[in-house]
């Protein structure tokens, strides 16, 4: 008798799906790009102004062109990749760290405790995401840190409800009940034994966190409320760039197109990682 | 799918509901990008504000397109010899929109409005000379002065002076009604949306010559240039020079350019560590090529200013302190302040007002960097940066502040110390005190001009603003609107007396 095949790995399941492997593709051009733009590895400083060279279209010498005041837009590009990815990273940390601790333990605790906790998610749930980031970055003044936390409150609704989800269904079981008839606190049966179950569809909500966190970003930028100038973002840089789209196009094309793509991976990946961690569908040919 | 579908009808009905039909008819269609932002002609401060109120109301003397005074409700005027009565001859047969006859009265009631101050007329601090007024009949109005005053007359050219009913005074109806005497009747105002205006067909000037105007509000100055190419408007007024430099040699669209009286400025408040210091304000005026903030963000519409706009008073810029360049120069005075390892400067910018304050403030922040001066950029949103900079809650602003064809009144606010805007110039001495108060009673022409070139030396010299430049006013408009003269205040009142050929 045969034995078995091993299953194949979940990463590998995750590179025979298209979009999966579509979306960990452009993400990881993304983070190359991003953090060859942290370590200052640009073909120019991003903030050098050569005014004899301003509003040239891509060239040999200036890759993607250059922009009002003579700046390198590809160097600019690159910058502004990490300077998103900055913000998306720490304000989705943010959002999982905080929201999953509030779902964990509402769902855990349930009753009043979790009908409170849980529809004050609610109010926050029922604000557009992008208007609620404005109003909060109104009020603390725009900058870096107010623009992480902004994002960050904004999507930790998301996390409370994916994550309260399974620990209501997960608190039932008869394990559940084992650990607690051994005496373990609720603390460490939240970590050790509910936690570990909640983390598939956690890792699919980071993903697409990611992308809307990188498009709240470039939003709040495009407004002026995000990342102040002269340090790129895309989001500053699609602004600048749009009252000349008609003289300089390309102002315009490569922040939008850089939006585009970096938002479509995060979203891709997310999909993908769906499709292969669900174990409904493991097995399924999509 | 069925979402799909949805999504598309949805579109394609809001894309009906906001393209408007072409322009037809006698009725003028002009865009702009701000409303007003109310009706009160004393109390207003905006320029949107001004943009419609000059169509409905007049003030008694209004300026030509070469800022000259000329008679508006006003038929002449006669300042005495002592220069203590200014009294003006009324136009005859003159009615407000409501019908009511215009006289003296009302010119009485109006000032009485604008001098009390529980109104908040924006422009009260220019008439504070005026000690009384008499009606000796109904056409003719004497102020007494209770000192000589030569800006009065062109301080009055203003819709922050224009002539309101004294019935609506006195019902306190003027925030509310529009009741003017001028070219256009205010028929609807929905904020934000649109405005109508008719004409004024007893409107005692020649015109107008069209049946009305439709104001629509398109907040996207590059939306207004695509709906007057599609000539869904006839008219449009812009802001951006990078906007308004796209109709430079477009066929169908003719571009109106006229030098603003308007300034770009780098405000450095001196009240302020390490502004305080002359020597940094000097070595920052030094440091900037202003010709080089002017090609970057306004890509080169404007011209290179001093402390004075109007043809009649500004000076050729190489005269003044530091206009060219130093770097040497500014590293010396770095030093001699004590600071040649520079330190950091903050400078506060509207988002999009003017349309170029960021580009004007990272092209001085790369200029400053030069000389170890750091500058951090803060881009606030225009109410939050009106307020601070009304209360003088800032280091440094980029700002662009509005001109006034007398000297005297363009900067009484600000460089005296009586100025109601003096705490946010940030900066007075007792040459600019001096200076001021002779500008004000000084009657000789040429003596004037040598007071307010003097004035001009002294100010780029202590460096308390970094004047840099000024750009355009521009007006588009169809080639079938003909007749429209630009003024260098931006005024539309020259709608008067455009035709439509359709």
């Amino acid at each position: 008798m045969d034995s078995m095949p091993k299953p194949p790995s979940t990463f590998t399941r995750l590179l025979r799906n298209r979009s999966g492997l579509v979306g960990l593709l452009l993400v990881t051009l993304y983070v190359v790009v991003g953090v060859t733009g942290l370590l200052g590895m640009t073909p120019y400083p991003v903030n050098d102004q050569h005014v004899r060279d301003r509003l040239t279209g891509p060239s040999a010498t200036y890759a993607l062109g250059t922009d009002l005041f003579g700046r390198d837009m590809f160097s600019r590009l690159m910058k502004g990749a990490a300077n998103s990815l900055q913000v998306a990273v720490l304000s989705v940390t943010i959002a999982t760290l905080a929201g999953t601790a509030i779902g964990t333990v509402s769902g855990f605790v349930g009753g009043l405790f979790d009908n409170v906790v849980m529809r004050i998610m609610d109010v926050f749930f029922a604000l557009p995401a992008l208007l609620l980031a404005l109003v909060i970055v109104s009020v603390f003044g725009p900058g870096g840190g107010t623009t992480v936390i902004a994002i960050g409150i904004v999507y930790t609704p998301i996390f409370a409800r994916v994550s309260r989800g399974p620990v209501l269904a997960v608190k039932e079981m008869e394990f559940i009940m084992a650990a607690r008839c051994l005496g373990l606190s609720n603390l460490r049966i939240m970590l050790r034994h509910v936690l570990p179950n909640t983390l598939a569809p956690l890792i699919v909500q980071v993903s697409l966190a990611l992308s809307w966190s990188l498009l709240t970003e470039a939003g709040l930028s495009f407004l002026g409320l995000g990342t102040q100038p002269p340090e790129p973002s895309w989001g500053v840089m699609l602004s600048e760039g749009r009252a000349l789209a008609e003289m300089a196009p390309w102002l315009m094309i490569f922040p939008a197109l850089a939006i585009m793509l970096g938002v479509l991976g995060f979203n891709l990946l997310g999909d993908g990682l769906r499709d292969v961690l669900d174990p409904r569908l493991r097995g399924v040919k999509t | 799918m069925r979402k799909a579908f949805f999504a598309l009808v949805l579109i394609a009905l809001v894309a009906l509901a906001i393209s408007p039909a072409a322009a037809q008819g006698n009725v003028l269609v002009m865009a702009r990008a701000a409303d007003t932002t109310g009706l009160d002609p004393h109390t207003q401060t905006a320029f949107a504000s001004f943009r419609l109120l000059e169509l409905i109301y007049e003030p008694l003397v209004s300026l030509d397109a070469d800022l000259n005074v000329i008679p508006a409700l006003a038929e002449s005027w006669n300042f005495a010899d002592d220069g203590m009565t200014l009294s003006f001859t009324l136009r005859q047969g003159v009615k407000f929109h409501n019908g009511a006859d215009f006289t003296s009265a009302d010119v009485a009631a109006t000032f009485a409005r604008i001098l009390d101050e529980a109104t908040g007329a924006a422009a009260r601090a220019n008439y504070l000379n005026i000690a009384s007024i008499d009606t000796p009949d109904d056409y003719t109005v004497v102020f007494n002065l209770s000192a000589p005053d030569v800006p009065l007359l062109a301080a009055l050219a203003t819709t922050n002076a224009a002539m309101v009913d004294s019935a609506d005074i006195e019902s306190g109806a003027v925030a509310t009604v529009a009741n003017g005497t001028g070219p256009f009747v205010l028929e609807n105002w929905t904020p934000e949306e649109t405005t109508t205006l008719s004409a004024n067909a007893d409107w005692w000037g020649d015109g107008p010559n069209i049946d009305g105007i439709e104001i629509r509000i398109i907040p996207d100055e590059a939306s207004i240039l695509a709906a007057l190419r599609a000539g869904t408007i006839d008219f449009a007024l812009l802001n951006d020079p990078l906007v308004a430099t796209l109709l430079i040699g477009d066929a169908n669209v003719q571009l109106n350019r006229v030098p603003a009286i308007s300034y770009h400025v780098l405000q450095l408040r001196a009240a302020v560590e390490p502004l305080d210091k002359l020597e940094v304000r000097q070595a920052i005026s030094c440091a900037i090529d202003r010709q080089e903030v002017l090609d970057t963000a306004s890509l080169g519409e404007g011209i290179v200013t001093g402390p004075l706009t109007m043809a009649a008073f500004a000076l050729p810029t190489d005269e003044l302190f530091c206009y060219e360049k130093d770097l040497d120069k500014a590293r010396e005075l770095m030093a001699a302040a004590g600071m040649s390892d520079g330190f950091t400067l903050k400078v506060i910018a509207a988002n999009a007002e003017p349309p170029t304050a960021l580009s004007e403030a990272q092209s001085i922040q790369a200029q400053l960097a030069e000389i170890g001066i750091t500058v951090e950029i803060e881009s606030l949103e225009l109410s939050v940066y009106v307020d601070r900079w009304l209360a003088g809650d800032f280091e440094a602003a980029v700002a662009l502040n509005g001109g006034r064809p007398d000297p005297y009144t363009m900067y009484a606010r600000y460089w005296q110390s009586s100025g109601n805007l003096n705490n946010v110039a940030g900066y007075i001495d007792e040459t600019l005190d001096d200076l001021m108060a002779r500008g004000r009673t000084e009657t000789d022409p040429e003596a004037r001009y040598e007071i307010f070139a003097e004035l001009q030396h002294h100010l780029t010299e202590m460096a308390p603003w970094v004047w840099l430049y000024t750009g355009y006013e521009y007006t588009a408009q169809l080639p079938a609107v003909q007749g429209f003269v630009p003024y260098p205040t931006d005024s539309l009142i020259g709608l008067a007396h455009v035709t439509l050929s359709r």
